[in-house]
């Protein structure tokens, strides 16, 4: 130590240790311009960097590994996959009765496939309202537009007062030509936005998805525990969402509602697109809907998706034709539902790659500790241990560090962002600290998608009042005023330099 | 009763929607409601849906009488009018519990005569056991009738052609409209053909799968009849716009290339050399 403090490398630790000090203190030098006002560089350009899979899934076994890369290549298809109502018009089929979107792709598109809201929604620019003779005669320009986010909507609660939560689809199959006799009337929107019962929901990306699931929940909880005393001391709560079933927790979706990515993939297929599956079996029509409407308007067997007994693949990746097709052999993709296959896609996603290397994005980095936006945005995970790390069915994937920037646990937001919606232990105005990773080339931000400004996204974090909590009544979170556990550290951000805001947005957008 | 069916049928054929299947079966159906207890009332509004029906207008039909037999769950009629509906759907299903009921009930004539008429049918022929059943179904009711299954489907939709001769004879005076709405409504129709061969099961897959294809051949072909339309009547933002869907379409086949893809690529290279402006269609992105 002694000898190290008169060399060059003993100078740089004590500079490191200044460094240190003044960046927990809040006093870091700014290293963008101090003068000008903060703003959101806007989504990172250049290549996507994120839709790609792992270089290396098994490193124990090079068959696996290879046959674990085709499953990707193979499920990517499958992920693009078009449905039209029995298959006819395009390959697949199920869509309807009520429906978002057509397929998984055209939602989870930037600034891949499997990422987020496009900047061309294609609910608009596609015209599912009208495609294939549709009729939907709602106007939706309320909620959507071209260059606006993918949404989806949800009602509060139903017409009797009681919660409802659910999503109510955009478009309906009627009068397409896929679905004569079909008369099913798109829900009234005007009306539900009105009186304020609708809330929308953006897609979430996929990217880094199989480490999360295969992040245990012990990981979790040391994790939330860590910081336990430094949240209480900002007033920052946090606890898990969990299944009802095994208590286990559950991390997928805008509130943590869902276990896995099957699960996800499950009820997205039924709920987007009006896919019945081994997942989510059953056809949704609107509560109170006739049984005549629902006959008239029910073209399929359920479930729509299914694992392949026999292999209806004709072609392999690159268009070879399938020496399996109609057979009991073939891959695992090919004689997996399409469930399955979304699912393993997302799992197989690789995390984003951030490109934090700036001087401003990496004091941005610091900064994002110092005010705390790291207490719940957590900058680091780890994936399991799963015999050793040999036996999984991805050995590459576990005892992974990754960097997520999220708890997975759920937070109370206060009424600026409550939606008023319950799903599982996550209350009106909970919501699971998005993970970060991808920001950098995010469009859209916060659940309903309402800002693609990051300054307006951090802000949107505060909300005056006390905290509710143990609520479950949707008015109690959206007309009172309830406050938000990130309240201090927004408070902290606010009292940044306008360069080191400046900087934690640049850092942002290197995620 | 047969006066009241008559009326029915006239009152079904009178229903001009050709998708108003559950329009169609409501005059049998009046006829079963104002006959609770007569079991052909119940079997013929039971061949009314199965004659005009889907998907969704069977389910509900196999949910309306599962009901009645959770409802009667002693009574062997309501039992075997739930069986019933599965003939067609799950026949294996039928035959099974059909003749689990006959074990039970073995004088069950109408049974026997269910029995008869899927051992007639194409998909489960089998002559000994047809004859067996038909016989027991004779003896205990002489000069019974029989229904032919499975019910006849539609004919194949004259729409489509329709509309390429009223464009043909348009020559530049082309009602537009009219004659989209006729693909329109020809597509309909054969989509609702091949929605009464998809829901039963007296059709192998290997046809369903054929008629699928020709419906797919049927939509690039009302799609070109369309871009055609509109080029006539001049709304040439209209027939780029559908030429560009059924360009992505196109290109979500290519990486099967198999007859529909062909379809396409030869329509469109059609519709390419049809137009003045020689759109380039050949090269069709591959994702």
């Amino acid at each position: 130590m002694r000898s190290l403090q008169s060399s060059k490398a003993g100078r740089a630790g004590r500079w490191f240790a200044v460094f240190v000090l003044t960046t927990v203190c809040g006093m870091a030098q700014p290293t963008s311009s101090s003068h000008a006002k903060p703003a959101d560089p806007g989504p990172r350009g250049g290549s996507p960097g994120a839709g790609g899979t792992f270089t290396v899934l098994d490193y124990t076994n090079p068959a696996a590994n290879a046959a674990n890369l085709a499953f990707f290549a193979q499920a990517l298809l499958r992920f693009q996959e078009v449905d039209s109502v029995s298959g006819t018009i395009a390959s697949g089929s199920g869509l309807g009765p009520g429906f978002n979107s057509n397929s998984c792709a055209a939602c989870h598109a930037q600034p891949a496939l499997g990422g987020s809201s496009p900047a061309v929604n294609p609910q608009v620019a596609n015209n599912f309202a009208h495609l294939d003779g549709a009729s939907n005669p709602a106007d939706t320009s309320r909620f959507l537009s071209a260059s606006g986010p993918v949404r989806e909507v949800r009602f509060v609660l139903n017409p009797d007062g009681s919660l409802d939560g659910g999503v109510h689809n955009i478009f309906t199959i009627a009068g397409r030509t896929d679905a004569p006799g079909c008369n099913l009337q798109q829900p009234n929107f005007d009306q539900a936005i009105s009186s304020g019962n609708a809330i929308f929901r953006v897609p979430t990306p996929f990217f880094g998805g199989g480490l999360v699931e295969m992040t245990s929940d012990e990981t979790l909880r040391l994790n939330l525990s860590a910081t336990a005393s430094q949240r209480a001391s900002l007033g920052i709560g946090g606890s898990f969402n969990t299944s009802g079933n095994d208590g286990t927790i559950t991390r997928f979706g805008w509130k943590a509602q869902n276990k896995s990515l099957l699960i996800f993939a499950g009820e997205a297929y039924n709920v987007e697109q009006g896919v019945t599956n081994e997942v989510f079996g059953n056809d949704r029509f609107p509560a109170g809907t006739s049984a005549s409407v629902i006959a008239n308007c029910t073209f399929n067997g359920v479930p729509e998706d299914a694992t392949n007994t026999i292999n209806p693949v004709p072609t392999t990746v690159g268009g070879v034709p399938n020496p399996n097709l109609n057979t009991i052999y073939g891959t695992a993709s090919e004689l997996s539902s399409d469930v399955l296959n979304f699912a393993a896609f997302a799992r197989l996603l690789a995390p984003p790659t951030p490109v934090t290397s700036t001087a401003s994005q990496l004091n941005g980095q610091q900064l994002f500790t110092t005010v705390g936006c790291a207490l719940c945005h957590s900058p680091t995970l780890m994936t399991e241990n799963i015999n050793g790390g040999a036996y999984g069915p991805f050995p590459a994937m576990q005892n992974v560090t990754f960097h997520p920037f999220s708890d997975f646990a759920i937070h109370h937001m206060g009424s600026n962002l409550a939606d008023g919606v319950n799903q599982g232990a996550a209350g009106p105005d909970e919501f699971r600290s998005a993970p970060l990773w991808g920001a950098g080339q995010r469009l859209f931000f916060l659940h309903d998608g309402r800002t693609s400004d990051l300054m307006a996204a951090i802000q949107a974090h505060f909300s005056s009042g006390r905290v509710c909590t143990a609520s479950t009544s949707a008015e109690s979170s959206t007309s009172q005023n309830c406050g938000s556990e990130a309240n201090q550290v927004i408070n902290a951000f606010n009292n940044l330099s306008s360069s080191q805001q400046q900087d934690i947005l640049n850092f942002l957008r290197s995620l | 009763m047969r006066a009241e069916f008559r009326q029915a049928a006239a009152l079904a054929a009178a229903v001009t929607d050709p998708f108003g299947a559950l329009d169609k079966a409501a005059p049998f159906r009046a006829v079963r409601d104002r006959h609770p207890d007569d079991l052909f009332a119940h079997e013929r509004y039971q061949d009314a849906v199965n004659e005009y029906g889907i998907e969704g207008h069977l389910r509900l039909l196999n949910k309306q009488y599962q009901e009645l037999d959770f409802k009667h769950p002693s009574d062997p009629i309501f039992h075997y009018l739930y069986l019933r509906t599965l003939a067609g759907r799950g026949t294996l299903g039928a035959i099974q519990g059909l003749n689990e009921l006959l074990a039970a009930h073995p004088d069950f004539a109408p049974a026997h005569r269910t029995l008869a008429e899927i051992y007639a049918s194409e998909a489960f022929r089998d002559a000994a056991k047809e004859t067996l059943e038909r016989e027991r179904y004779l003896a205990a009711c002489p000069g019974g009738k029989f229904t032919n299954w499975p019910p006849p489907i539609p004919d194949r939709s004259t729409l489509l052609e329709q509309a390429e001769r009223a464009l043909a004879d348009g020559a530049g005076n082309t009602d537009a409209a009219r004659v989209i709405a006729m693909t329109i409504q020809g597509l309909k129709e054969f989509e609702w053909r091949s929605q009464r061969i998809r829901a039963f099961d007296w059709y192998t897959l290997d046809y369903k799968r054929q008629d699928a294809l020709e419906l797919r051949r049927h939509y690039w072909q009302a799609w070109a009849i369309q871009v055609r339309c509109y080029r006539q009547a001049g709304q040439a933002e209209n027939a780029e716009q559908l030429l560009r869907m059924m360009k992505r379409r196109a290109a979500l086949l290519a990486n099967t290339p198999g007859s529909e893809y062909q379809t396409a690529v030869e329509t469109l290279n059609h519709l390419s050399g049809e137009d003045p402006a020689r759109i380039e269609t050949t090269a069709l992105p591959r994702n």
